[in-house]
């Protein structure tokens, strides 16, 4: 047990020195966590009928999750009925060698948009690795990749980030000069910079926020435009998504789709694109021709990495429930000082768990699992009441008895010899 | 009606004799029979929310027995915890049962004091009312906290707001923020940070006299709060306390 010592000394160093000591990333995270409950507000006033689908959401999502074999069958095969291609992969090694053999040779120029799945296989690292240019092309990832790192929320990786410093990132890899105080200009300078990569780029990345099992169809949710753009101009689209995703219908994608954007804070999102397959047109004598004007082919990559194991266990599958809101982060006592410190791969309380059973294994997400308070307030602001403390407490459980329990619990426990 | 009063270790131990002794002084003067128990170590909650779920069957099954020798008539404590705990979480995993109901100190005195009627003295000052998370959120039983110290004259009780409460059917409990004292056991060295965040983030803007928490465990988180960042306002002083002063 000896690594893992080091590995809770070296998550407790950082979630100190990086996170609770910053009064930078206090004043960050405090704007952050009044602005999302202003906007909450707003939105709940202007569609009083969200708590009931608060409800309807968690039942579908219960019914997926006891379902999931049968509706990744069903998904796969109503994506190749659209003349997609569809791949189950068993883990993230997998999942990035599917992707690495559809990317193909030599060097592509490959622009994503925001997935914490990919995160989860660290895609781009590996796309990076075998020689492509690759960029994140929401703003916050952008900065998350040009400043090293990992993102520090679900939906706002650079929470964090100051004007200031963002300022000076952009200007350093784009080479323009940027008034600090200015965020439009700092917003203009990465549009321009990212323009040139959509266009040139071979493959366009996605992840999904519902995946309908009946028709194939991907939803995605986003604000900046990224997104569009890095699933319509190139020709290949891939899209790399957890089975988690699926549920039954288009109804339920489009009601798991709302909720998602509800809590997650907004009244509406600018764009929510439904992706079924391949671009094509039947103008011409009504024959369908794939490759109009938005990619040629697509391809669905679903993600396991655990998660079929998970979904058949009756308390941890609850996990499986989250739509990655991010509602919870901010009513975290602990995130409101640690930000994303807490946490690996998936951060917050529920993202221990997300690392637990599914991203990083029990070693590295146990030192996490003895943050949380287990004092309930995620659960509470949870659209779908997913019981973030419980499973905590169960996994704690799960963690001593594999020996991996901090030094100073050992004395706790000799209180009682 | 024999009371068996739990936590007076902890209280001790956290550095709460005012705590406690205010509590006998409530006890003595509303003539209640008590029993306080010896050797008591720890309650259930902190083994199992650690993740020892075995030691906490142990202290469990230990409180039972303890709890029938006592021949009292009802548990009461300071702290959330074993009342949270007993109310769900130990029956529902263990198939035990307690012989007689455990309730939190401020159900407790609240019915006592309603029963007797009793007027207190004016105490005009602003407490910040804390919600343990257990008794407050999960147990909602926040409102016999608010209603003990609404029955003190000209004091003032300030709550944490959220702006979903009115929005979204919750109750000002349901968004208490914890204080975070669990760290101290958890991760300790995180503690200082979370303990003086939830000083300086929910009770401050207040602008509060005391402060206090209904579980005593949060009590000691605020405790840790105001030591971590150099506060020497507001003052940390249980429900009881105040009880205490204002008895007439
Ligand atoms: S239970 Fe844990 S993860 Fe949830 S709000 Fe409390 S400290 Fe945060
Ligand atoms: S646990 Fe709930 S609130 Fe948190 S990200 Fe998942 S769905 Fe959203």
């Amino acid at each position: 047990m000896a690594n893992f010592e080091k590995v809770y000394k070296a998550y407790v160093e950082e979630l100190i020195e990086q996170g609770a000591k910053s009064e930078k990333l206090r004043t960050a995270i405090q704007r952050a966590v009044k602005a999302y409950r202003g906007n909450l507000k707003r939105a709940l006033e202007l569609f009083p009928d969200s708590p009931k689908l608060k409800e309807r959401a968690r039942k579908i999502k219960e019914y997926s999750i006891d379902h999931l074999p049968e509706l990744i069958n069903k998904t796969c095969e109503a994506v190749i009925r659209n003349h997609g291609h569809c791949h189950l992969a068993k883990n993230a090694e997998e999942a990035n060698q599917i992707i690495s053999n559809l990317v193909g040779e030599p060097k592509k120029i490959i622009v994503k948009g925001k997935s914490l799945t990919s995160e989860e296989t660290e895609l781009r690292q590996y796309l990076q690795g075998k020689g492509h240019e690759v960029w994140e092309t929401d703003l916050g990832e952008f900065l998350v990749q040009i400043r090293g790192g990992r993102p520090m929320h679900m939906l706002a990786p650079s929470v964090d980030l100051p004007r200031e410093e963002a300022a000076k990132l952009v200007s350093g890899i784009t080479g323009e000069e940027i008034d600090s105080t200015n965020i439009e200009a700092i917003v203009a300078a990465v549009r321009r910079f990212l323009r040139n990569k959509y266009i040139n780029a071979d493959v366009g990345m996605s992840g999904a926020n519902a995946i309908s099992a009946d028709t194939g169809t991907l939803f995605i949710i986003e604000n900046e435009g990224n997104v569009k753009l890095s699933t319509a101009l190139q020709e290949k689209h891939i899209a790399l998504a957890g089975v988690e995703k699926i549920v039954p219908t288009l109804e339920d994608a489009f009601l798991i789709t709302k909720v998602t954007w509800r809590y997650a804070n907004y009244i509406v999102p600018s764009y929510v694109h439904m992706i079924s397959g391949p671009s094509k047109t039947g103008d011409i004598e009504k024959v369908t021709t794939y490759g109009a004007h938005g990619p040629r082919e697509f391809h669905l990559i679903l993600l396991d990495n655990g998660r079929l194991e998970v979904a058949k266990d009756p308390v941890f599958k609850e996990l499986l429930y989250c739509m990655k809101c991010g509602a919870c982060m901010y009513e975290c006592p602990l995130f409101w000082v640690a930000a994303g410190h807490y946490g690996k791969k998936y951060v917050g309380g529920i993202g221990v768990l997300w690392d637990a059973f599914i991203a990083t294994g029990l070693e590295q997400a146990a030192p996490a699992a003895f943050t949380c308070l287990l004092c309930g307030r995620c659960k509470v602001r949870c659209p779908l009441s997913i019981d973030t403390p419980r499973m905590t407490r169960e996994l704690r459980n799960i963690l001593i008895s594999k020996g991996y329990i901090p030094a100073h619990l050992k004395e706790f426990l000799k209180m009682f010899e | 009606m024999k009371v068996y009063y739990s936590g007076k270790a902890n209280l001790l131990y956290q550095n709460f004799p005012n705590v406690h002794e205010s509590i006998v002084f409530l006890l003595n003067k509303l003539d209640i029979d008590y029993y306080i128990p010896e050797g008591e170590k720890h309650c259930a909650e902190g083994a199992f929310n650690i993740g020892f779920k075995d030691l906490g069957r142990k202290v469990a099954e230990e409180f039972i027995t303890k709890l029938k020798e006592s021949g009292a008539d009802v548990a009461i404590s300071p702290y959330a915890a074993g009342p949270g705990l007993w109310a769900d979480y130990i029956p529902d995993t263990f198939g035990v049962k307690l012989p007689v109901p455990f309730i939190h100190i401020t159900e407790f005195l609240n019915e006592e004091i309603k029963k007797r009627n009793i007027e207190f003295k004016p105490y005009k000052t602003k407490y910040f009312l804390h919600h343990g998370c257990t008794v407050g959120r999960k147990m909602g039983k926040a409102e016999h906290a608010r209603e003990l110290l609404g029955r003190i004259p000209e004091l003032e009780v300030v709550e944490e707001d959220h702006p979903s409460i009115g929005v979204e059917e919750f109750r000002p409990e349901d968004f208490s923020t914890c204080p975070g004292a669990w760290l101290n056991l958890t991760q300790p060295e995180l503690a200082p940070y979370v303990t003086e965040n939830f000083v300086r983030a929910v009770v401050l803007p207040k602008l509060p006299e005391f402060v206090g928490s209904t579980c005593a465990n949060g009590h000691a988180g605020i405790m840790m709060g105001l030591i971590a960042g150099g506060y020497k306002k507001p003052e940390l002083k249980y429900i009881t306390e105040i009880l205490q002063e204002s008895w007439r």
